[in-house]
């Protein structure tokens, strides 16, 4: 199995495909980073000490505030998450702290780039019909998919955490010289750390989604189109038609997932739902599972 | 001699969507002894590339059964197939790969050395183009890094599925002396193809496939015999005289272009070239007339198909 992988890793290092994208969207983030500074003005001195003194009076009062409803965590947890965010006081500008915001923003990109790998990476051996020299030196085709959907899987993951690392490098540059660093602590690197984490997650699960679907299809083009159609139209259909539906849908459970934060929905006055993210894990595991084994069905199809 | 390839009652029917399905192999019986060219020959459309395809556990046969190496097919080929070296059809490897790299990503899944690749190269006379775009080789170019890719595993077995398309004349050679020096290291080499003239210089034995039968199979010599009776080709200055002379002597002659056939073995000779002296007839040619592959491949397959020569 070892070599399988070895082979396998071989063959996405050498494709123009990953090395494009890769390009190209470390370049995007470059240039993002050098437009956001551009863009920002950085607070004075003074405009500092004026929004930390509002943000301290804006958090006594909170915590003096009867909210009458329960909510999640502490209150002085959400006063001070929110209230007492000295940056809501500023113009607008570059805040360092919004990091973890912005990289749960760029998921839906980063989710697209693994997609469109996953598909491309899988399809491409029946497209160039290199699938038959590859089954006769591995005829255990099991292995063999179970093999390039695992290089497949971590080499996105690899591959988006070197994106979120050079974004976030690229940002905290450009916040150090035109933005704020305000609220930047332990706790805040933490935040960027799952979500930095989660993000490449979700771009190695829509790979293997993609790569799953490609197997089934053959052909990246309609694999790219089959998983568009699912999450873009008929997911829509069902949050509209059947609203009890969606804690079941793929791309609740992924937003879910990515702010990691329980999402609650009011239905009607007497039906609600809410997706948690261990269910949502949970729900996404089932999809991966469905869509792999429909993969492996169809990858001991015949080989014309 | 013990057999490599063996094939009962094969059987591959595709089926279609609200059509008939079709037949490829309809209960092909075949062995490949081990040692030596077997050419497998067929027209078009005859079965096999499907064979091909079932041997190496590509297609699911329909029917019947197949052995390769002494492995069952498909179950037990993942026990034999690193003795197998292989091009089905065109030789398919990543046009936007280099010849090498291809072939580094071959050579990965059985743990084979990076001087294994290079020697590979160099045998199909590629080392010098090894580091472009397989998209910038010509036909025969990736016919040969086809070919370089079944040489990597040193197979004890080849099966190569008409390697000469799309050859040059002078690529054409190269391979034919490839396969004969391959054959000759004691591999057994299994060359499908159409052009019969290229598998007749090279093959040790072959098989005649048609409409998804083995129609005969055996040496050269044997098949070439048993596409039609013996004959003895005869040159006379009055070829109508000279038949009518066979005729009353009870041998069977036409006439064929500017040659006198007379039925029967070579050992015959001496009767014919009585028969003709008898009616004051002299030969100025009598010799045995094995006729070619292609005629007897003709004869046994009723004519079908396009054949190249």
């Amino acid at each position: 199995m070892r070599r399988l992988l070895a082979s396998e890793l071989l063959r996405f290092r050498s494709r123009r495909l990953v090395a494009v994208l890769l390009g190209t969207a470390l370049g995007g983030s470059g240039v993002g980073a050098v437009i956001a500074a551009w863009q920002s003005t950085p607070p004075t001195a003074e405009v500092r000490a004026a929004a930390r003194t509002q943000a301290e009076q804006e958090f006594r009062r909170c915590m003096n505030t009867d909210f009458g409803e329960e909510f999640e965590g502490s209150l002085e947890d959400l006063c001070r998450a929110d209230a007492g965010d000295p940056t809501h006081y500023m113009p607008s500008h570059l805040a360092l702290v919004d990091l973890p915001e912005i990289l749960e923003g760029a998921s839906s990109l980063t989710s697209i780039l693994g997609l469109v790998i996953g598909a491309s990476f899988v399809a491409a051996s029946w497209q160039t019909g290199t699938i038959s020299t590859i089954f006769s030196w591995e005829p255990r085709r099991l292995r063999w998919f179970g093999a390039r959907i695992l290089v497949l899987a971590a080499a996105v993951f690899v591959m988006i955490v070197i994106i979120v690392v050079f974004l976030s490098v690229g940002l905290a540059l450009a916040a150090m010289l035109r933005g704020s660093t305000i609220g930047v602590g332990s706790q805040w690197m933490s935040d960027v750390s799952t979500t930095a984490l989660r993000v490449s997650l979700a771009a190695a699960i829509s790979a293997v989604i993609g790569g799953a679907v490609a197997a089934i299809g053959r052909h990246t083009a309609a694999a790219l189109g089959v998983v568009f159609v699912w999450t873009a139209v008929l997911e829509g259909l069902v949050r509209g038609l059947r609203p009890l539906w969606t804690p079941w849908l793929l791309g609740d459970n992924l937003v879910t997932f990515l702010s990691w934060r329980t999402m609650e929905f009011q239905v009607s006055a007497s039906e609600s739902f809410t997706i948690t993210p261990g269910r949502a894990i949970f729900v996404i595991l089932g999809y991966m599972a469905v869509v792999m084994s429909l993969g492996f069905i169809s990858v001991r199809r015949d080989v014309q | 001699m013990a057999s490599v390839i063996e094939i009962e009652g094969l059987r591959k029917e595709y089926r279609r969507l609200r059509r008939l399905p079709t037949v490829a192999l309809d209960g092909l019986d075949l062995e490949v002894p081990e040692g030596g060219v077997f050419g497998f020959l067929g027209p078009n459309g005859a079965g096999k590339t499907t064979t091909i395809r079932c041997l190496l556990g590509l297609v699911a046969a329909s029917a019947g059964r197949a052995r390769l190496l002494g492995s069952d097919v498909p179950r037990g080929l993942s026990g034999v197939i690193r003795r197998v070296g292989s091009i089905v059809e065109a030789p398919a490897l990543f046009p936007r790969f280099t010849g090498r790299r291809n072939l580094e990503i071959l050579a990965r899944i059985d743990g084979i050395a990076r001087d294994a690749v290079d020697a590979s190269l160099d045998r199909v006379g590629l080392t010098a183009r090894a580091d472009d775009m397989v998209r910038t080789y010509s036909l025969g170019m990736k016919q040969r890094l086809g070919i370089a890719a079944a040489l990597l595993k040193d197979p004890a077995l080849l099966i190569l599925d008409e390697p000469a398309n799309g050859l040059d004349p002078a690529g054409i050679v190269e391979v034919r002396d490839l396969l004969r020096s391959l054959g000759a290291e004691g591999r057994t080499v299994f060359v499908s193809s159409h052009i019969l003239s290229e598998v007749q210089q090279v093959a040790d034995r072959v098989g005649i496939l048609a409409r998804g039968r083995l129609v005969a199979a055996g040496s050269v010599h044997d098949v070439l015999a048993s596409g039609r009776g013996a004959r003895i080709a005869v040159r006379v200055h009055d070829l109508e005289a000279g038949r009518l002379a066979l005729v009353d002597a009870g041998i069977a002659a036409t006439i064929e272009g500017d040659l006198l056939r007379a039925a029967g073995p070579p050992e015959e000779g001496e009767r014919v070239a009585r028969a003709l002296a008898a009616k004051g007839l002299y030969p100025s040619l009598l010799q045995p007339d094995e006729g070619n592959l292609e005629q007897a491949f003709l004869e046994l397959t009723g004519g079908d198909h396009q054949v190249g020569v």
